[in-house]
């Protein structure tokens, strides 16, 4: 089984998805093409994600949350230039591209990175942990 | 002699919703890119979540600020969700989650 840690993460994984959207349009001569390449790399990138925080049983240091933030962070912002990308190119006559079905696909997933992102912002202390958890009990009057 | 059943009317009570949306939310982050589940699933969260914000006006009092409100309680679900994973991990010797597998050599398959 593949071990994904943070360091494999931040390094070969967001290090690589940063360098390619750096240079997106420089380097890439067939625009459809590098949309496609930049979109599985992201998707890699979020699968990473995900099998680090199942690793660690969504459980984290406060250091780890706050590093964890902002790959989060990294992660929703190259999404949503992703998403406004596949946006322009979703018309395309390409036939070997369905851009309806990545742009469903992508907006999925950052949609549920924010949700990762709102749960992970604030920490929550253990008095507030029981005021949530006792929500059995009738509301004062 | 018929077993009695369940009455389909009755509503969860709050433990089970809460218990509902600490399971969707370790769903959402074991489900891999491209599933098509994952829409259905943040919807089911995100639906089941603000009608239980809207019942319970004592969270609002705690934190009248919507945003907050909001953040608040997902880091309450994600708290519950950790723990669901951790039982799971303790029963099982280790946790593998059904979502992931070999979805595992999916990792930077296409950069």
């Amino acid at each position: 089984m593949t071990e994904c840690s943070a360091e494999k993460i931040d390094q070969e994984i967001l290090g690589r998805l940063k360098e390619s959207a750096l240079g997106f349009i420089p380097k890439q001569s067939d625009f459809i093409d590098a949309v496609r390449s930049m979109t599985g790399c992201w998707a890699a990138a979020y699968n990473a994600m995900r099998a680090y925080e199942i690793d660690s049983c969504l459980d984290f240091s406060t250091q780890d949350r706050q590093e964890h933030l902002k790959r989060v962070d990294v992660m929703i912002g190259i999404g949503c230039d992703l998403l406004l990308l596949i946006h322009h190119v979703e018309d395309s006559s390409d036939p070997k591209v369905d851009f309806t079905q990545l742009h469903e696909d992508l907006t999925a997933a950052l949609c549920a990175l924010r949700l990762t992102r709102s749960s992970m912002v604030h920490s929550i202390t253990d008095l507030e942990l029981q005021s949530f958890a006792s929500s059995d009990e009738p509301a004062a009057a | 002699m018929s077993q009695p059943q369940p009455n389909p009317s009755s509503s969860p009570t709050n433990s089970e919703k809460l218990r509902r949306l600490a399971e969707l939310f370790v769903e959402i982050h074991k489900t891999p890119y491209g599933s098509p589940s994952l829409a259905d699933l943040n919807q089911s969260y995100n639906e089941l979540k603000e009608a239980y914000l809207a019942d319970h006006d004592h969270y609002q009092r705690l934190y009248p600020d919507p945003d907050l409100r909001s953040q608040k309680f997902d880091s309450f679900i994600r708290n519950q969700a950790s723990n669901i994973l951790k039982n799971r991990a303790t029963q099982q010797g280790g946790y593998s989650g059904p979502g992931w597998g070999g979805n595992r050599d999916y990792l930077a398959s296409d950069c």
